[in-house]
């Protein structure tokens, strides 16, 4: 069996899919599988375990040809050269993880026998092979209340159930004695923790301020003996010399551009420590099994690409702003994650502390600071560390867990365990809340899904009786098609009055794209059902937003104690709930 | 003796002209050398790396390494770098040319390896100049150099494989002034190359007017003034010089007054272009041909001796007479409404600024029916009754319809120094050729040139006073047939002779002469759909594709959009045109 995995992303999406690589390994154990990568992406391909053959996309050798005006005719002739000789083989399957339609277009050149994840079809749509694919498309124009990591979304979509097992890389023997031997030439004392700094970002405004990183590791030294490596590319090398010069010189060594990215991962996997933005490397260093502590600014969003498996400290701003749309000027996320707040996440990786224990003086106003866990279906999550009232935001969150696994997972006999172990979370990590949980989006704008839903299914109804009745004559068809585009300008709009449900009026627009019907009665037959299914899933939220209403439990209140300005003690927790608690 | 001197001396007896221009190369801010973690340098340029920043020695060995070479091949390696690369293959002993594309970037070279060994032999070639390179050659590349230079490292490919091409469609940039009578020049050059086939640009400086003119209320302070201005020329600098690195020209080609300064021109020069300039002005009005011209590979004018010989005296080799001419797009015969006859319509028109010689000497004409069209008029003077629209500039449109629209044209060349007629006058002003393609009768002072390029009286009036002027105008007035007839052979003529696609051909003959392998023989253009039907053979499925195309089409993005409102299943080959349409649109946004 021959298996195309397409990821067609940068670094960190390549090493979160290495989940995906490893789910369709166990699934199909005889098969070929072949990754195609971007070849500037070559490095990171190479590490992904579970390949058995690389194809790359020559983007630098099209890049070339198309930079001369006029050439893309043999711009045309190098793709189809290339294409000619990678995938003139049809695959039995193409899992193609890339969300965009450049992936989508190869998806569907590949002529794979069986698809998954999102190509453009042969009627030159956006095709999704499963709702999860669907989902994977419309979160990023529904960020705000996305519950699901990157790595379980790509292990969804290529049809697999996440293992939980984390992401994997291999680092070669040869990279890991390369740095082994540069660590052990430094003459470290014993006991000292390796600390890496991982200054840089794809963008500017998702990058903490140097002095806070070598603040940051100032704090550290003082707690415990450190020894600092900086780590990025060469072209973040002046972020590098501004820590490196606010730090004593025998306690830091500057890597920047001079590790190969096996070798980087060799030195990560070395580390006791990682604290990064949110980067490719961050992925890297979950994968080698080394805790990472990650800020998550500007559009960085922690839920979605945090770092996973267990045992990872991600912070990010608890600002309405957050995550924004696009750059400002003097960011305020920036500020208020202070390096008090991250030094003290730090020594707690460090010291290995009880997930929940978060102790030292700092101010988490506008923090939210979460531990990594599995939960009890194998998906990556994030627990509050710092526990305050229960928000709207918050709560909205964890309604979307447990909708859209009741939606996408349909997995019988699971569905009421993920709802006693949410409502579990949330009574352990938040405090009882202060004001309305649902808000209009739960009270208004629900119920008005679910009409709109009506509406359009019994307008489709009609169509579909008068089309079968008399074929010929359509009378008001017109006018039928009319209320449909009324009922989509209101859906818009909710989903943009209602950033908490947008997400549910994405997915139903990105599900009728999988639908090409050019006959009345199949495609008002398939409107009748794409708006029950709309009413349903309308339903399914609103049936969540009543199970996961606040209860105030006994001792609960007392249990958690807000962490505001403290020196205070975070409550020993009995450890993590298994699975079999909620069966 | 530091290496410099060393690598200097060695060339400057192997080939001494390539030692002067290496000497006055001016490297660019943006050609950065910086220490490689092993301590040797390495060059960026731009955002590009030419070598690896952690070893360039190291690399430039493996390089040599993964060459697999014959015996006895005579080997051109395109792209010098620093020379890490060439220098191993050199010791090794083996003969190699190198052609580098950047005077910039061989000087660094030069300031920073010992490169005797290659310089002595006179081995190094920098630009276009293809000279004594042998033919055929085993051609190799240095990746970051080709990347910079594609389409200089295809023609020397072409250059070493003996691909016998005619003079074809070149790389032009024109730069435009931000104002002023060139401005409309430089636009029609550029559409006369393109008329010509060649790929040409106008870098139009003109939207940069209003900041221009806005540097001179900032401040009162001349010495603050100055040097905004000078930091204003230095920016609009740049941005020729990045627009030169994008599109990587041929030739670019100067109009008089751009933003240029002598600096400029000298970095131009080192990015491996030829600069023209074409000084469309009085020289013994506007002095600052001088610290132009010698900095220019060839400085094109419009007036003969003594000019010429002034040039020479000042240094400049090529310099080369190329008059004005006019663009039949814009200048044409035109049927216009009764409004706009009335409008634009006189039995005497002049279209043009006033100067002081006009001023005086179309006093002689207000007896008559006469319209002065044009700025910088004294509206309280004299003429005040002639001026029209209040001493508006004239745009080119309305200057079309009042070619057409009056009977007679006058047309008197500016003087500073006569007050009427110059009777030295010798270059031809535009006007002389706009009339003409326009259809118009034209009335000219007579001047020197005029001779060469109409002939008085069959294709022009001419007059050479006032007296003359006005029988002329009485004499042409009462014979429209003559008059007509007169206009029509003028007309005839300028599109025979004048037009600026004729005259830019005759630039661009006039460079070949002065450098004869600067520019490049390229065969004649096919269009690019014709191209990718020529690549694949005739039962390829592309074919099929391409055969649908709307007639016309030569661009991806619109076959694209035609094959994606297809409604047949999507086939292979579309997918792929499609797959690269999207690339493309990627690589714009910035996404790989």
């Amino acid at each position: 069996m021959e298996i195309l995995v397409v990821n067609l992303m940068r670094l960190g999406d390549l090493i979160q899919a290495s989940a995906v690589l490893r789910g369709l390994r166990k699934a199909y154990p005889t098969a070929r599988i072949t990754l195609l990568a971007l070849d500037v992406f070559e490095e990171p391909a190479r590490l992904l375990p579970g390949v058995d053959r690389l194809f790359l996309f020559p983007s630098l050798t099209l890049a070339a040809a198309l930079e001369q005006s006029g050439k893309w005719p043999e711009a045309f002739q190098l793709l189809c050269r290339w294409f000619e000789e990678n995938l003139s083989r049809r695959p039995d399957m193409v899992v193609n993880l890339t969300p965009t339609i450049l992936g989508g277009i190869l998806a569907c050149a590949a002529r794979g026998r069986e698809l998954r994840g999102f190509a453009v079809d042969k009627a030159r749509g956006g095709f999704t092979s499963s709702p999860w694919a669907g989902y994977g498309l419309v979160v990023s124009k529904a960020r705000q209340a996305n519950p699901f990591n990157l790595a379980d979304i790509f292990v969804r979509e290529a049809g697999l159930k996440p293992d939980g097992r984390g992401l994997e890389v291999n680092i070669s023997p040869a990279a890991q004695a390369e740095a082994d031997g540069a660590i052990q030439a430094l003459g470290l004392t014993p006991g000292r923790a390796l600390v890496g700094l991982l200054p840089g970002a794809s963008q500017p405004q998702r990058r903490w301020p140097a002095a806070n990183f070598a603040h940051t590791a100032r704090l550290l030294r003082k707690a415990r003996p450190c020894h600092f490596f900086i780590f990025g590319s060469s072209g973040e090398a002046p972020l590098g010399e501004a820590i490196r010069s606010l730090l004593p010189p025998g306690e830091v060594t500057q890597y920047q551009g001079r590790t190969p990215l096996a070798v980087l991962g060799a030195y990560l996997k070395r580390l006791d420590l990682l604290l990064t933005n949110d980067t490719g490397p961050m992925h890297l260093a979950a994968a080698v099994g080394t805790p990472v502590l990650a800020l998550f600014l500007a559009s960085a969003r922690a839920l979605d690409t945090g770092p996973a498996g267990n045992g990872h400290i991600v912070i990010e701003p608890e600002l309405d702003c957050h995550p924004c749309l696009s750059p400002c000027a003097h960011p305020r996320c920036q500020a208020v994650v202070t390096p008090e707040a991250v030094a003290a996440c730090g020594l707690h990786l460090l010291e290995k502390r009880s997930a929940d224990r978060l102790a030292g003086m700092f101010n988490c106003d506008y923090l939210n600071i979460y531990f990594s866990r599995i939960d009890p279906l194998g998906y990556q999550t994030y627990l509050p560390m710092v526990h305050r009232k229960l928000s709207g935001r918050n709560f909205w969150l964890w309604v979307h867990r447990l909708a859209w696994g009741r939606l996408l997972d349909y997995e019988a006999g699971s569905s009421a365990g993920v709802r006693d172990w949410v409502r579990n979370i949330i009574s352990r990590h938040y405090l009882p809340p202060r004001g309305d949980l649902w808000g209009r989006a739960g009270r208004d704008a629900l119920p008005e899904i679910m009409s709109l839903a009506a509406q359009g299914a019994a307008a489709a109804r009609q169509i579909s009786k008068s089309a079968e009745s008399s074929p010929a004559v359509l009378s008001g068809l017109q006018q039928k098609m009319e209320i449909f585009a009324g009922i989509d300008l209101n859906l818009r709009r909710l989903a943009v009055e209602f950033p908490e449900i947008a997400s549910l009026v994405e997915f139903f627009f990105q599900e009728q794209r999988r639908h090409m019907e050019t006959q009345v009665v199949p495609l008002a037959r398939r409107l009748v059902r794409a708006y029950k299914g709309l009413h349903r899933m309308a339903a399914i939220f609103r049936q969540a937003l009543e199970e996961l209403a606040w209860e105030q439990r006994p001792g609960v209140a007392q249990e958690v104690q807000m962490a505001i300005k403290v020196p205070k003690t975070f409550p020993q927790d009995s450890g993590w709930p298994h699975a079999g608690d909620y069966q | 003796m530091t290496v410099w001197e060393e690598n200097l001396g060695a060339l400057e007896k192997s080939n001494p002209a390539l030692a002067r221009k290496i000497f006055q190369a001016q490297v660019p801010t943006d050609y950065r050398l910086a220490p490689s973690r092993r301590g040797r340098p390495y060059l960026q340029v731009g955002r590009r790396r030419l070598h690896s920043p952690y070893d360039p020695v190291k690399e430039g060995e493996d390089w040599y390494k993964a060459q697999v070479l014959g015996e006895d091949e005579p080997l051109v390696i395109f792209g010098l770098g620093l020379g890490y690369h060439v220098l191993p293959l050199l010791k090794e002993g083996q003969q190699a040319w190198v052609v580098e594309p950047s005077l910039a970037v061989a000087r660094l070279a030069l300031e920073t390896n010992d490169l005797t060994i290659l310089l002595v032999e006179n081995r190094l070639r920098v630009g276009q100049d293809f000279s004594g390179l042998p033919r055929p050659a085993r051609l190799l590349e240095h990746g970051p150099s080709r990347r910079l230079a594609p389409e200089l490292y295809r023609r020397l490919a072409d250059f070493l494989a003996g691909v016998k091409e005619t003079l074809g469609p070149l790389k032009i940039l024109v730069v435009s002034p931000l104002y002023g009578g060139s401005l409309p020049i430089a636009r029609y050059a550029a559409r006369g190359f393109k008329n010509s086939g060649h790929d040409a640009e106008l870098l139009d400086f003109s939207p940069f007017y209003g900041g221009h003119q806005a540097l001179a209320g900032m401040t009162k302070d001349q010495g603050r003034l100055n040097r905004f201005t000078r930091d204003w020329l230095k920016f609009l600098g740049e941005i020729l010089l990045s627009k030169v690195r994008e599109m990587r020209p041929d030739l670019v080609l100067c109009l008089a007054q751009a933003p240029v300064t002598p600096e400029l021109l000298g970095a131009l020069k080192s990015e491996g272009v030829l600069a023209a300039y074409w000084f469309v002005e009085d020289f013994q009005v506007f002095p600052y041909w001088r610290d132009l011209a010698p900095q220019v590979d060839v400085f094109f004018t419009l007036q003969e001796e003594p000019f010429l010989e002034e040039l020479r005296k000042a240094g400049v080799k090529n310099a080369a007479f190329l008059p004005l001419a006019a663009d039949p797009e814009v200048y044409r015969p035109l049927s216009l409404s009764p409004e706009e006859k009335r409008r634009y319509g006189a039995a005497l028109a002049f279209v043009g600024a006033g100067y002081r010689n006009r001023q005086e000497f179309f006093q002689g004409f207000l007896d008559l029916d006469f319209k002065i069209w044009g700025s910088d008029w004294n509206l309280k003077g004299p003429l005040a009754a002639a001026i029209q629209n209040g001493g508006e500039r004239v745009s080119a449109d309305q200057a079309v319809k009042i070619f057409n629209a009056s009977l007679i044209n006058l047309n008197l060349h500016s003087s500073p120094f006569y007050a009427g007629i110059n009777p030295e006058g010798d270059y031809l002003n535009p006007r002389v050729f706009d009339i003409a393609a326009a259809g118009g009768f034209q009335l000219v002072d007579r001047r020197a040139q005029l001779p060469r390029f109409f002939e008085p009286e069959e294709e022009l009036g001419v007059f050479s006073s006032l007296s003359e002027a006005r029988d002329k105008i009485g004499y042409f007035l009462t014979h429209g047939d003559e008059r007509r007839r007169v206009a029509a052979q003028g007309r005839e003529r300028c599109l025979r002779e004048h037009t600026y696609t004729q005259r830019m051909e005759e630039a661009l003959t006039v460079i070949a002469g002065f450098f004869p392998d600067a520019l490049p023989r390229r065969p004649p253009r096919e269009d690019a759909l014709s191209r990718l039907r020529r690549q694949f053979p005739p039962d390829h499925p592309v074919q099929a594709v391409l055969a649908r195309a709307p007639e016309g089409t030569t661009e991806l993005s619109d076959l694209v959009e035609h094959l994606k409102a297809g409604e047949a299943p999507l086939t292979e080959p579309e997918a792929l045109l499609w797959l690269l349409h999207e690339f493309g649109q990627g690589l714009e946004r910035g996404r790989f």
